[in-house]
């Protein structure tokens, strides 16, 4: 219900037939299995080994699933989430029982630890770690360590951006290079984004603390600069910008068609988008379907939003072999075989390096690239008081 | 002892036996849902977490912070037009279906429906495949060299027209079943009485049909002081309704002590609304016999 | 002003195929009671219509009180309306139900008043203003829709079998009190009905209307003595069809060859010797007497058994078995048996009273 509901957008997009049919298939097989096999088996079944996985449906590749369940033995059992808060709920609510591993973004792994749902891991026990592009795990990116120390709480898997696509032809190139051009009444009537209302205000929050001169001042929680947590003057500050906003914007998106159709049309100009859109902007591009150029500004001067995918080891997992199991998972997860599946058929870049599989065209379409500077995004977080930040939202729309 | 073995066949105790399932759902699906959402607005939430202390706070927010009244009013003044707009227009085609419709009437009656059988959400691309930037319409309009209409795009008057589409077949199938009903020989009396057409029509089509287009009234108002999702898609920015705030508070937000506030006062003027409509019936001035004196 | 208070004329309206109304031309006098009479599908219903206006004729002209109203709505001929089903408002009271064409023409409220009482009082439902019609009898609510239609005091009122839902009592009850206030008012009423008894209780003239053309239009005694046209003969009255032939045509009289026997009726027009007739005798007219008996003078004479006696209160239908095994109904007074099942019987009638007519499909 908070921060990373990104997937509630690309579930529309990735729930296309193929995954459904694929899951469906999955589950009536699972169904079938059960019934052929009967009361015989049970015990059968009960000796081996289950790993029980609350995990995002996206990242469920079946031939790596099944690969896994082969080699090690054990049944691969996952239940999906939709948003951070959904799963933290379901961990919270007695699941590190029900669950050996959880996947989570940003910030949300310490939150986890801090609570007492997930266990330390060993990033020795992930040999395929060695691969991570340096911009993905520490010292540069540090949220995967408990906070201060250098305990890791999570295993990072993939990454992603929320940067702006911008249509060349219509927005100047020094303006896109700021995210003032979402506030440009230059552009009015051309500027669409998203309908959500952390995205809109984190990244407003970004804006307003580099005009405020607060963000590099030192911080009221003492911490670096997080768009997630800002200050009442901040948020007021926000507000100011994103009513006077409004008259500028053509719509809000709350699905990724609306977004593709709006900017292809030439409609709108420009928009903040996890760059799947701009994905299919270059392609069409290329293939003579569109006549301009996208660009996708993943880090405005200002500084942008990201996020970094994480697999945890929950703190119900205490017996050895199962312990062994859940990093066996994560290793081959990070595999490049699977990273490469993950990233041609769910469309998300890895946090491994697997440029050298890749295509040129791959590799700027993911702006593979562009890396270094993942570990200069604001990563994803839970607004600090969804509280103040539902009557920001909720004044802005009612202006 | 006999009584007990007998009690089965008491027949209070059969009527509660066999109204049991119907009262379950009553108290699962309807009173257990309304008594949580009016005991969380008495509450609190803090970062996604509810803590029961009892307060009056969102009620003031609510109704004393203009903001939420605003989204209210915005509704009230949304669903007014609207269901204006679905009577004006779902009275002649109910009446044309019901009346002219012969043996095709089950299946125009279907037609109106059709779009029920679809999502809500594949509805509304199609809404914005004729009515958008780059809908039929504008595309037509640019073909002849026209300039685009902008009103048709991202704004009130296309979540007004988005609703309306949506809710329309509610108001025209109450409308057509309650014409189903009627005698229209009456017509006939009357204008051979000396009513003109219009006379006629409002002495005795309207108040004889009155209580199908109350429930056409109140089937198309209600759900459109809740609409949230059209608005959403259709509205653009400044199109918020107050069921899409109410929709935040609960999916995103997770202010859900707040927005079950919004949701108890929602819930009051849709009762208000309702009680308005069941004071216009006078069920002996509706041609319903079976009412007493 | 003449005495004409409704012409038609060629009115002729086609559903499709089907003629509902074929060239009807009428003329129906101020203070006339006109009945119309037919079999079901016959037309009478459309008919009225088209004098109602609510139906447009396709041919034809409808002239009310001097006027021609052809193209004019209904709600311009000041024609009133009463109908089989009552088709009372049911959301108004019976006050309401009877002003509703008063208040139509905007007729002022004391007027109104008064007019209210005196109808309520005529048609004795006083008392009855403030009830619903669902809280009234058949016969109230038939009163109800009778006072709607006349307060106005409209040139012409039409009734569509107004008492066809009503019980057989409650009926006869009725045609005596319908044609009371007619003739207290004085307006025409146009009333159909496939009924004859009530048309020949009710009516001064009648017409018989089949398939949408009329077969005679006369005052009521006629058309039940002298009827126009077989299906007239066969239509009004309770008559016996004998299918003969014509043997010998002579002074008026034609003696007619059936069923074995020999007898005489008027000569029909239209058929010679020779020619196939159908000849119709109300039952009536016939009298039976013990084998035997003498006839009156120049009377008819038939044999036959008598096989039953239907009593049937004031009188009696005789049914009487001819050698070759055909019936002949006789219906007399019943006070005197003067035979019983079994015997053998003498059909005796005057020539004069039979009606011959050139046999249809012969
Ligand atoms: N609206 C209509 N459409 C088609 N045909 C019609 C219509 N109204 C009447 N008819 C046909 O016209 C003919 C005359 O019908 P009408 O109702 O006038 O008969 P009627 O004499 O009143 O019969 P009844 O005694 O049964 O009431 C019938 O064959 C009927 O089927
Ligand atoms: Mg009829």
């Amino acid at each position: 219900m908070t921060t990373s509901d990104r997937k509630t957008l690309l579930a529309a997009k990735a729930f296309n037939r193929r995954t459904v049919l694929k899951s469906g298939a999955a589950a009536s097989a699972v169904g079938f299995t059960a019934k052929a096999t009967g009361p015989f088996v049970r015990d059968a079944h009960a000796a081996e080994l289950e790993l029980r996985v609350l995990m995002w449906a996206n990242y469920n590749v079946e031939s790596t699933v099944t690969a896994f369940e082969q080699q090690h033995g054990v049944r691969f059992a996952p239940t999906y989430f939709d948003g951070n808060s959904e799963a933290f709920n379901k961990m919270k609510a007695g699941g590190t029982q029900d669950f050996d591993l959880v996947q989570a973004d940003g910030h949300w792994p310490r939150t986890y630890h801090k609570q007492g749902l997930t266990q330390i891991v060993d990033p020795a026990k992930v040999p395929n770690l060695a691969n991570a592009y340096p911009a993905c795990v520490p010292p540069k990116y540090t949220l995967d360590q408990v906070e201060g120390g250098t305990d890791w709480v999570a295993i990072p898997n993939c990454w992603g951006g929320y940067g702006v696509t911008i249509n060349t032809s219509m927005v100047d190139a020094a303006d896109a290079e700021s995210i003032e051009v979402l506030y440009n009444e230059k552009y009015k009537g051309h500027i669409i984004t998203s309908a959500r209302f952390e995205e809109n205000i984190a990244e407003t929050g970004i804006l307003v603390a580099d005009r405020m001169g607060t963000r590099d001042a030192a911080r009221p929680d003492g911490k670096p600069f997080n768009p997630y947590v800002l200050t009442d003057e901040e948020l007021e500050e926000c507000k100011t910008w994103l009513i006077k906003q409004k008259g500028l914007l053509l719509t809000r998106y709350v699905e990724y068609d609306m977004v593709d159709r709006l900017m292809i049309s030439g409609q709108a100009w420009m928009s903040p988008e996890w760059g799947i859109t701009f994905r299919r902007l270059l392609a069409m591009h290329r293939n003579g379907e569109l006549d301009w150029q996208a660009r996708h500004v993943l880090k405005p001067t200002e500084g942008g939003l990201g996020w970094i995918d994480n697999w945890m080891i929950s703190s119900g997992v205490e017996d050895a072999e199962k312990r062994e199991i859940c990093y066996a998972w994560i290793n081959n997860f990070l595999s490049d075989e699977n990273m490469l599946k993950v990233l041609r058929e769910e469309g998300t870049s890895s946090v491994i390096d697997i440029r050298k599989h890749l295509t040129e065209i791959e590799i700027e379409d993911f702006l593979l690239n562009e890396t270094e500077q993942i570990s200069g995004l604001y990563m994803f977080d839970q607004p600090s008081s969804p509280e103040k930040w539902e009557r920001v939202w909720s004044e802005v729309e009612a202006a | 002892m006999a009584a007990p073995r007998r009690l089965f066949y008491r027949s209070e105790t059969r009527f509660l036996l066999l109204g049991l399932p119907g009262v379950m759902f009553v108290v699962f699906f309807l009173l257990f849902p309304i008594v949580s959402v009016i005991v969380f607005s008495f509450w609190r939430t803090e970062s996604y977490e509810i803590y029961a202390d009892w307060n009056l706070d969102n009620y003031r927010t609510v109704l004393f912070e203009g903001t939420y009244l605003t989204f209210l009013w915005r509704s009230i003044v949304t669903a007014v037009v609207v269901t204006a707009a679905c009577l004006v227009y779902a009275w002649p085609v109910a009446y044309f279906i019901a009346k002219y419709g012969g043996r095709y009437r089950l299946l125009l009656v279907l037609a109106l429906a059709a779009p029920f059988f679809t999502g809500a959400v594949l509805r509304l691309s199609a809404l914005q495949a004729i009515m958008g930037p780059i809908g039929v319409i504008n595309m037509a309009l640019g073909m002849f060299g026209l300039p685009a209409v902008e009103f048709l795009m991202f704004n009130k008057f296309a979540s007004g027209i988005g609703i309306a589409y949506l809710y329309l077949p509610f108001m025209v199938t109450a409308i057509y079943l309650s014409l189903l009903n009627f005698n229209f020989q009456l017509l006939n009396v009357a204008k051979v009485n000396g009513a003109r057409p219009w006379r006629a029509f409002l002495t005795v089509t309207w108040p004889l049909n009155w209580i199908g287009t109350a429930i056409g009234i109140t089937l198309v108002f209600i759900p459109c002081l809740a609409e949230s999702l059209t608005p959403t898609f259709l509205g653009g920015p400044s199109g918020k309704l107050y069921g899409s705030v109410l929709g935040l508070q609960f999916d995103q937000t997770g202010t859900w002590a707040l927005g079950s506030a919004m949701g108890v006062l929602l819930f009051a003027v849709c009762c208000v609304v309702i009680a308005v409509m069941w004071w216009t019936i006078d069920l002996r001035r509706t041609g319903f016999t079976g009412a007493g004196r | 002003m003449t005495n004409v208070a409704v012409g038609l004329q060629g009115l002729t309206k086609r559903f499709g195929r089907t003629v509902a109304v074929d060239r009807v031309t009428l003329e129906i006098d101020q203070g006339e009671f006109f009945s119309l009479l037919g079999p079901s599908g016959s037309g009478k219903t459309t008919l009225l219509r088209i004098i109602a206006g609510l139906e447009d004729p396709d041919e034809g002209r409808i002239v009310i009180d001097g006027k021609d109203v052809t193209g004019l709505p209904p709600y311009a001929r000041k024609v009133g309306m009463v109908f089989q089903d009552f088709l009372l408002f049911p959301h108004m009271t019976v006050g309401e139900n009877i002003l509703f064409p008063l208040r139509m023409q905007g007729a002022p409220r004391a007027e109104r008043d008064e007019r209210l009482g005196w109808i309520v009082k005529l048609l004795h439902i006083d008392g009855l203003e403030e009830r619903f019609p669902h809280q009234l009898s058949g016969g109230q609510q038939q009163r109800v829709a009778l006072a709607r239609g006349l307060i106005s005091r409209p040139a012409l009122l039409l009734l569509d079998e107004p008492l066809a839902n009503l019980d057989r009592e409650l009926r006869k009850e009725m045609e005596v009190e319908v044609r009371r206030y007619q003739r207290e008012l004085g307006i025409p009423f146009v009333y159909v009905t496939h009924n004859q008894e009530e048309a020949l209780t009710m009516s001064d003239r009648i017409a018989v209307m089949r398939v949408g053309r009329f077969e005679q239009v006369a005052p009521k005694f006629e058309v039940y003595s002298d009827p126009a046209t077989a299906f007239v003969a066969s239509f009004v009255g309770h008559a016996n069809r004998m299918r003969g032939r014509v043997a010998a045509l002579e002074g008026g009289r034609a003696t007619i060859d059936w069923d074995g026997a020999r007898f005489a009726v008027p000569a029909p027009g239209g058929a010679g010797v020779g020619a196939a007739v159908d000849v119709f005798v109300k039952c009536e007219r016939l009298t039976v007497l013990p084998s035997g008996s003498a006839a009156p003078a120049g009377a008819n004479r038939l044999d036959g058994v008598l096989r039953d006696v239907i009593f049937k209160g004031q009188i009696a239908d005789y049914i009487v078995a001819r050698p070759s095994g055909v019936e002949i109904v006789v219906s007399e007074a019943a006070s005197l048996p003067r035979a019983k099942a079994g015997d053998t019987v003498l059909i005796t009638w005057a020539p004069d009273t039979g009606h011959g007519f050139p046999a249809e499909g012969a």
